[in-house]
């Protein structure tokens, strides 16, 4: 059984956004309106988090750090939904089920990465982009919470292939939108447990990184720091 | 006394309204097709099988509704009579080269994912097995006959040992 995470090369990232973008075309994210986006309620799958770079003013270079769901082993956030809406997979991807959800929010204030959002308001699409939705991905209503989800359509769809065609899923067939859409090769996607995927070996490399790793919630989208 | 009476009298009626409107949208809008199709006629007394003129089913996500020209295979505009009405439609529609503008009965839920090929293909599963009693009609049905529940789908999973896991069917 594959364990699916990604790789996110921190020296290799340009911030150019792309697989934001990628992410919300993918994912059927509707752009956030000026009221909204004024009171904190805009949202981005894949969000890219500023930090302030290290040294002494000016020299010090803030940085954008891509961040999707990180799909945790232990997640926070199916500790506390209700409802079951939310869970782990048995390939570890934290899953979301938009129609079983109850805005509670439990899990908005249980994720230590800020990853999931809340639907304010009833989502609309203008018009060229209404006719562009991805017929794969649901649409949310208003009062759900909605989150990454590592691009699972795209597992379904590999897999459906694979079994019509009689073999088993090749490597890389399976890849995430937004690692798609980066132009530097920056996100490496794959199952983890192989030891001979390029992913796998990326994570266990000296440079990997987990965010905030001492709260034990063992994410599977790793980081790889900035060489000297 | 009266108005207690009167007034649960209402509530019911409310309650039963919802309720029936509620079971009617579950089912889908009345729908009218172009064509009388009889399965039937075509199941059993031409032997066809579904996915002659459902095509896409064994490899795409919507199993397909045909569209004049597979009808055209068979059906032949110049030898067969032309008075039976339906039969006329068809050959209507191929006169006018126009597709055959064939109503959508069977809608999932927008929030699940039902691939036919899954099914069909990779599960190996009989048309009638989900489809039941469709090789008896002799009209098109007026809306989806088939109510899939999600108690049906995961009965049907655990029979089958099929993934349970809520993504595989959840999107």
């Amino acid at each position: 059984m594959a364990r699916w995470g990604m790789t996110i090369d921190l020296d290799r990232c340009t911030a150019c956004q792309g697989c934001v973008t990628a992410c919300q075309a993918e994912n059927n994210l509707p752009p956030t309106g000026m009221d909204d986006a004024n009171k904190g309620r805009n949202y981005t799958w894949m969000e890219m988090i500023p930090f302030a770079g290290e040294g002494e003013r000016p020299k010090a270079i803030d940085r954008l750090l891509p961040r999707p769901c990180l799909h945790c082993d232990h997640p926070p956030c199916v500790k506390v939904c209700p409802v079951g809406a939310t869970f782990k997979s048995e390939e570890g991807i934290v899953g979301q089920i938009f129609s079983r959800c109850i805005g509670c929010r439990y899990c908005t204030t249980a994720c230590p990465y800020t990853a999931r959002y809340f639907n304010w308001t009833t989502p609309q699409w203008p018009e060229p982009l209404a006719k562009h939705l991805n017929p794969d991905v649901s649409l949310r209503p208003k009062g759900v919470v909605e989150k990454c989800t590592l691009c699972h359509h795209r597992l379904q769809n590999a897999r459906d292939k694979a079994r019509a065609e009689n073999r088993p899923l090749r490597p890389g067939e399976y890849i995430s939108a937004c690692a798609e859409a980066c132009p530097t090769d920056a996100m490496v996607f794959g199952d983890l447990d192989n030891p001979e995927s390029e992913v796998s070996k990326l994570a266990n490399s000296q440079r990997a990184f987990k965010l905030l790793e001492d709260l034990g919630t063992e994410p599977k989208v790793i980081y790889l720091r900035e060489g000297n | 006394m009266r108005y207690v009476v009167s007034f649960v009298f209402i509530a019911l009626l409310v309650v039963g309204s919802v309720a029936f409107v509620r079971g009617a949208y579950s089912l889908g809008p009345i729908v009218v097709q172009p064509i009388d199709f009889n399965h039937t006629v075509h199941l059993d007394k031409a032997g066809l099988a579904c996915a002659e003129c459902h095509t896409d089913a064994a490899t795409c996500v919507h199993a397909g509704l045909p569209g004049k020209d597979i009808c055209l295979d068979c059906h032949d505009i110049d030898d067969e009579d032309h008075s039976q009405p339906e039969k006329a439609k068809l050959f209507d529609f191929a006169e006018r080269d126009e597709d055959i503008p064939w109503a959508r009965v069977a809608v999932t839920r927008p929030d699940v994912y039902f691939s036919h090929r899954r099914h069909v293909s990779s599960a190996g599963l009989d048309c009638l097995e989900c489809h039941v009693d469709q090789a008896s009609l002799t009209r098109p049905p007026a809306r989806a006959r088939l109510v899939m529940s999600m108690t049906a789908c995961i009965e049907c999973h655990e029979k089958n040992g099929a993934s349970e896991d809520c993504l595989a069917c959840h999107r």
